[in-house]
């Protein structure tokens, strides 16, 4: 697993990043990185990862394990999470399933980047994208008993901003941990 | 009686009180077989009170979310009573976010939902 652990000081990680995004071949752009730098500069990343998964659903779980395990280990709460673990759940189905259709020869690009207070994901697939305004509103009287259709609901909810890109092919959430006393009072 | 595998299938009076075995109730981890196994109860075993407790689910998906409002239909069309307990906190937000929480009748204890047939 192409997983670095440890602190790459802030510089040298976007440096790499970088590079690595303008290397030939790669199949994703990058355009969303920049989007959120601006928000992203004040942070000291603890943990990074970059991984390509095969478009299957379990294939994603061993990275999002990874990544509760460092969320853990870094203090944050269950509530949180238990949040973060629903939504990228969600978020990898979404991509698989519904972007890629499940498609052997299409990935799925998983980043991820974790401070001690921030969570920074980004999940695009190699699908046709989709507008998240089509989606139906889950809680309508008239789609309440639909069997699907809750992922991206659950997903806005549990996390502190989730946003879609490059005509819904890519999702890019961060979560905010919740302080201490707060987590303890909910 | 059929043996099931995600399930533990009690009789309390009438009441049929199932339990899952599964920590996490994930897309593709025995969710098809899990649904299939709840269908069943319904469909083949002609039960009509049930009782789902979550005492051992620490994890759901939204995949989950759409196993149980399929039974709630099924169960509905067959004029059989569905109640849902010992959700932990955090899954009880899933069924508020969504709302499930009006489709279906939760309720804290086990005892509650066995009290309200």
């Amino acid at each position: 697993m192409n997983v670095r652990p440890g602190g790459l000081p802030q510089r040298v990680g976007l440096v790499v990043f970088k590079v690595l995004c303008a290397a030939p071949g790669r199949r994703f752009r990058p355009s969303s990185f920049s989007l959120n730098q601006s928000s992203m500069n004040d942070q000291t990343w603890i943990w990074t990862c970059d991984e390509e998964i095969p478009s299957k659903v379990e294939a994603g779980r061993d990275v999002l394990q990874t990544m509760l395990g460092q969320l853990e280990a870094a203090g944050w709460s269950d509530r949180d999470l238990f949040g973060v673990h629903l939504s990228v759940e969600e978020a990898l189905v979404n991509a698989i399933r519904h972007g890629n259709q499940l498609h052997p020869e299409k990935v799925v690009r998983f980043e991820c980047r974790l401070s001690p207070d921030l969570l920074w994901v980004q999940i695009s697939d190699e699908g046709d994208g989709f507008d998240p305004a089509d989606v139906p509103d889950p809680t309508d009287p008239e789609q309440l008993e639909a069997p699907s259709g809750r992922g991206i609901m659950l997903m806005r909810n549990f996390m502190t901003r989730v946003d879609f890109t490059n005509g819904g092919t890519t999702v890019i959430m961060e979560k905010q941990a919740t302080p201490a006393q707060d987590s303890q009072a909910s | 009686m059929a043996a099931y595998r995600r399930l533990d299938v009690n009789e309390v009076g009438d009441v049929t009180v199932v339990h899952f075995r599964d920590q996490k109730i994930i897309e593709d981890l025995g969710i098809q077989e899990l649904g299939q196994e709840l269908f069943q109860l319904v469909e083949v075993e002609n039960r009509r009170k049930m009782v789902l407790n979550f005492s051992a689910v620490d994890f759901l998906s939204s995949a989950a979310l759409g196993k149980l409002i399929t039974l709630d239909k099924k169960m509905k069309a067959k004029t059989g009573k569905l109640k849902l307990c010992n959700i932990r906190p955090e899954i009880y937000e899933v069924f508020a976010i969504t709302r499930l929480n009006r489709l279906f009748d939760i309720k804290d204890e086990e005892a509650d939902a066995l009290a309200a047939f």
